[in-house]
């Protein structure tokens, strides 16, 4: 239980331990935007952070900047659709409520379970501190190496998504699309309306797919399904190719993607290509979570990891030692704590406010959250159908031996597997001598499959992620020579100098 | 591989190696970068290889440009400024002498 | 296990332990090692690599110096293609810079001190010398010392080569083998019980680290010694501009440019050990002191990130120097442990002396000065090694 005190909020020159906050949010997407709103409105002070210059997450991404460039957007926001529209109310309230302390382009490169959090902005950095801290920051692409996957011209689902939204660019030339998810699939559908007509939709999912996670639909499942149904007889209507169960992908190309190839219906087939999206869905982006030494779980089904939460979303640290071993003051929600979508994560930012106001300022907030848990339920009652109906598909094979693995690094997956087979037995003892993990994304796009490979020769049931240390994100050293909100508990510097201890003759034989 | 939907109020401006690129105010350097029909935005240190935006969203690193002398930045989370100049980071980054 | 019995049972194969145990094997000796977790995990295979005669305690030097005889001959320690793979690179020099004139001064009498004393490897260096040698160096610099025979190597590559070449040599070595208990029979043979079973010698050594003093205590000898978790922090790779490593006086500074580009910079800071369960946690709070100074001597450094950083357990004597040497209390125990950081040059000498120390049943010369009982007030009962 955390400490129910007033802790004092005086200066922190009077006060070296002193709070900046109730409450730190990390991520101004839809959970964390609405974390912020629920305990700022409760008259909690809050701090956002985030890394975009503007609120939105990645689904709702520009669109403050696109609404105010009407009409000239006019095109654009018609094709990116009502989804993306309906981020204008959440983003306009959460500009409104003044208690909350928003900070952009801010990039957290630590978090403790104590709720201090290390950020940086430009050539600045510090430690924050509060009382909870609330981790929304997102999802991210599921890896899925595959030959050619690192040319220039292979790009996610999300990163054509970004590039509308935020650059306003639409693909141009022989576009193919290959994967599976409804990302995918709405991708392709906002594509068709700014006239981008794609070679090819190659979808990895199948009829079976479908058909296997029948049984799942609820009927709260209803209006997604039938949103997708509509993206797909409109792509089929406009008369672009699609096909289902493809598999082995390959990109070639010298300096840019020239051309893929893919199994269709028993067939290899190879068509000319200037940009190739690909996405394998999405898992939730546990980085942050991971450094807090939160409990993380591997799910098996979904080759990913998520932090082990309550249903509202409270973390637990993992077993042994900790920095600091204060009480954990750690909440995950929306897509980082598990893949739900913008309405999930809004229905579950509320709920996590809900359970942080009643604790910090002691109230029962009982019915409240009984009804709020129904509806974060209900929310997410589409998520079983959408993870039978699509199930992961290039990234379901491990890659070949030729296959990158490490983009960073340039590691393939049978430098790895050979590492294995030379007795490396674990992440971070591969890590140490293979450098998969060393290189500047710090393992994100290559932690699971290194993990997987592991799996594969050892068996492992439940792989761990790499040992994170601070910083997460690169840190200028200048940012952190000037390091502001030390924790004096901590600063005490223990060190050890080369330079000999002076003026001491000791003899062995007295 | 990408051209713009509908007119682009460009008006600043930015330099990749020393080459002038339009730019619009509160863009990434990714998104005017690729605009402009970059073909890399680095060389990897391991083998050299060109490297273009993969994920836009801050997690591959695929994206590092040198900006203003410093490099290791990504260009997807990076907006343009005018008067900025970025170079591709060839392998691994320079460190700017005299500054 | 095959009971057999040994000659020496090593306890910790760092590269310490498996240095010792490589001599004594070639010597004929029968000797089982074991680990508790996997060799080399630990400050022998994250320290900072640096090989060194600068700034060592004068104590230390002729172990050095000896040991960088050795290092520049590995080949016929550890074998050719293991050698190469320890990337050894001697010649490139260890500069010390003096930033303020306190650090000036001391470098002056340091240099003094070191002449009077014969040993000729630490020069004074000026500060136009030092401006030709290191780019981009702040113009605070004064001056220095600097040791041009010195280099680095590659730590984890080491410990793994040691470890091999005493494999070859005849050492059994278990991993994942923790001593539960350790007696000593009348006879004066020690009977160690681990995870794998019994194990009977007639000698253990020591070698366990940042354990230490825990495993010395356990038999009663008090050899006082604090545990740290001395911290790094690797940067982006940049284009190669600096060859010799760089450290400070009285400044956290350290650091050297990688193989492949990325500075690793260090400075001695300690994040926080937790010994129990062999982990260890990077402060940033601490780290804040050795970015500072990294950037005092290298402004033009501000804008380049640190990647990561790592922690490694480590033990550091009150005095700064190890502790090798018999025990005050039992026939046949040796404690080699507390190298304070800076044991990785250390090692090949620690091997070769230590195994003839043993072997001829008197401490060799050069490791009379760390002795493990001249913190105890009581004269020390030095015991005499003899092969039992």
């Amino acid at each position: 239980m955390p400490d129910l005190s007033q802790e004092s909020r005086a200066p922190a020159a009077d006060n070296p331990r002193a709070l900046d906050a109730d409450v730190i949010v990390i991520g101004s997407g839809p959970a964390g935007m609405s974390a912020a709103i629920g305990v700022a409105k409760a008259g909690l002070k809050v701090i956002v952070l985030d890394m975009q210059p503007t609120p939105g997450g990645q689904i709702f991404r520009a669109l403050e900047s696109n609404l105010l460039a009407r009409p000239s957007t006019d095109k654009l926001l018609n094709a990116l659709g009502p989804t993306y529209l309906a981020g204008q109310a959440l983003i306009e309230e959460f500009r409104s409520v003044a208690a909350i302390d928003y900070r952009p382009e801010t990039t957290v490169w630590e978090l403790r379970a104590e709720a201090t959090v290390g950020w940086l902005r430009g050539n600045s950095a510090g430690y924050l501190r509060a009382r909870q801290v609330v981790v929304a920051n997102g999802a991210m692409e599921r890896p899925m190496p595959f030959p050619g996957w690192t040319l220039p011209g292979v790009m996610t689902a999300g990163a054509v998504q970004t590039l509308l939204k935020a650059g306003r660019l639409q693909p141009d030339g022989r576009v193919v699309l290959v994967g599976t998810g409804p990302l995918i699939l709405l991708l392709a559908e906002q594509l068709r309306r700014l006239g981008v007509r794609p070679s090819l939709i190659g979808r990895t999912d199948t009829i079976r797919d479908k058909l296997a996670a029948v049984g799942s639909i609820k009927l709260s499942a209803m209006a997604p399904l039938a949103k997708g149904f509509g993206w797909l007889s409109r792509l089929k209507l406009a008369g672009i190719t699609m096909r289902t169960g493809v598999s082995d992908l390959t990109a070639y190309g010298r300096d840019k993607v020239e051309s893929v190839s893919l199994s269709v219906a028993g067939r290899t087939i190879e068509l000319p290509c200037d940009l190739l999206v690909v996405h394998d869905g999405i898992v939730p982006a546990t980085d942050v979570a991971h450094c807090a030494g939160l409990a993380m779980e591997w799910l098996h089904d979904d080759t990913s990891w998520k932090p082990k939460t309550t249903e509202d979303g409270r973390a637990e640290l993992a077993a042994g030692p900790s920095l600091t071993e204060r009480p954990c003051a750690i909440w995950i929600s929306g897509d980082a704590r598990r893949i739900g979508g913008a309405d999930a994560a809004i229905a579950h930012g509320r709920q996590v406010a809900a359970c942080i106001v009643a604790e910090l300022l002691g109230v029962s907030l009982r019915s409240e959250l009984v009804k709020g848990a129904s509806h974060v339920a209900r929310t997410l009652s589409a998520r079983p159908f959408i993870d039978k109906a699509f199930p992961r598909g290039i990234a379901a094979q491990l890659p070949e031996d030729s296959t990158i693995v490490c983009r960073c690094e340039e590691l393939t997956a049978g430098d790895i597997r050979s590492a294995i087979h030379n007795g490396a037995t674990d992440m971070n003892h591969l890590r140490g001598i293979m450098r998969c993990g060393m290189g500047p994304c710090q393992g994100r796009s290559c932690a699971v499959t290194v993990a997987r490979l592991l799996a594969e020769d050892s068996g492992t049931a439940s792989p761990s992620p790499f040992r994170a240390r601070p910083p997460l994100r690169p840190l200028p050293l200048v940012a952190l020579a000037n390091l502001t909100g030390l924790d004096p508990d901590l600063a005490q510097i223990v060190s050890l100098e080369d330079k000999p201890v002076d003026g001491v003759e000791v003899h062995a034989h007295e | 591989m990408f051209i713009p939907v509908g007119a682009v109020e460009a008006t600043i401006t930015i330099y990749f190696n020393d080459q002038a690129i339009t730019a619009r105010t509160g863009e990434t350097l990714a998104a005017c970068l690729l605009r402009a029909e970059i073909s890399a935005f680095r060389t990897t240190p391991v083998t050299g290889s060109a490297r273009l935006p993969y994920c836009m969203i801050g997690h591959c690193f695929d994206c590092l440009v040198e900006v203003n002398g410093i490099g290791n930045r990504q260009a997807c989370l990076q907006i343009v400024e005018d008067g900025m100049r970025v170079t591709t980071q060839q392998g691994v980054a320079s460190i700017e002498w005299g500054v | 296990m095959n009971k057999r019995t040994d000659d020496v049972l090593i306890i910790g194969g760092g590269l310490q332990g498996c240095s010792i145990g490589l001599f004594l094997a070639r010597s004929g000796w029968k000797v089982t090692l074991i680990d508790k977790g996997l060799p080399g995990r630990h400050a022998s295979g994250v320290n900072a690599g640096g090989l060194r005669l600068l700034m060592r305690d004068v104590r230390e030097y002729p172990l050095s110096i000896r040991a960088m005889e050795m290092w520049k001959d590995l080949g016929s320690i550890v074998g050719h293609e293991q050698a190469l793979a320890c990337e050894v690179q001697l010649g490139s020099s260890q500069i010390a810079l003096a930033l303020d004139d306190a650090e000036m001064k001391w470098v002056r009498d340091r240099h003094q001190k070191m002449m009077r004393r014969g040993y000729t490897s630490e020069e004074f260096i000026d500060a136009h010398e030092l401006h030709q040698m290191l780019p981009g160096l702040a113009d605070s610099a004064l001056g220095g010392l600097i040791s041009r025979g010195d280099g680095h190597a590659n730590p984890a590559s080491a410990s793994q080569a040691f470890r091999r070449a005493a494999e070859t040599a005849g050492v059994v070595i278990h991993e994942r083998c923790a001593v539960k208990a350790l007696d000593q029979y009348s006879s004066g043979r020690w009977a160690a019980r681990t995870e794998r079973g019994l194990i009977e010698a007639n000698w253990v050594i020591n070698c366990a680290g940042a354990w230490g003093s825990q495993v010395a205590a356990s038999l009663g000898d008090e050899l006082p010694m604090r545990v740290l978790a001395l911290s790094m922090m690797v940067t982006a790779r940049v284009k190669p501009f600096i060859e010799p490593v760089v450290i400070g006086i009285d400044r956290p500074l350290s650091f050297k440019q990688s193989a492949v580009g990325s500075l690793v910079i260090g400075g001695g800071i300690s994040g926080k050990p937790c010994l129990d369960d062999g982990t260890s946690f990077t402060v940033m709070d601490r780290m804040a002191s050795s970015a500072a100074a990294t950037l005092e001597a290298f402004p033009v450094l501000a804008g380049v990130p640190v990647l990561r950083t790592w922690t490694g357990l480590e033990g550091a004597t009150p005095d700064g120097v190890p502790y090798i040497g018999p025990s005050a209390t039992h026939k046949g125990l040796w404690h080699v442990f507390g190298f304070c950081g800076h044991g990785f040059q250390l090692a090949p000498a620690v091997g070769e002396t230590v195994a003839h120390s043993l072997i001829s049943g008197s401490v060799h010369p050069l490791i009379e000065p760390f002795s493990t009982t001249r913190f105890t007030s009581s004269p020390s009962a030095q015991l005499q090694g003899q092969k039992q």
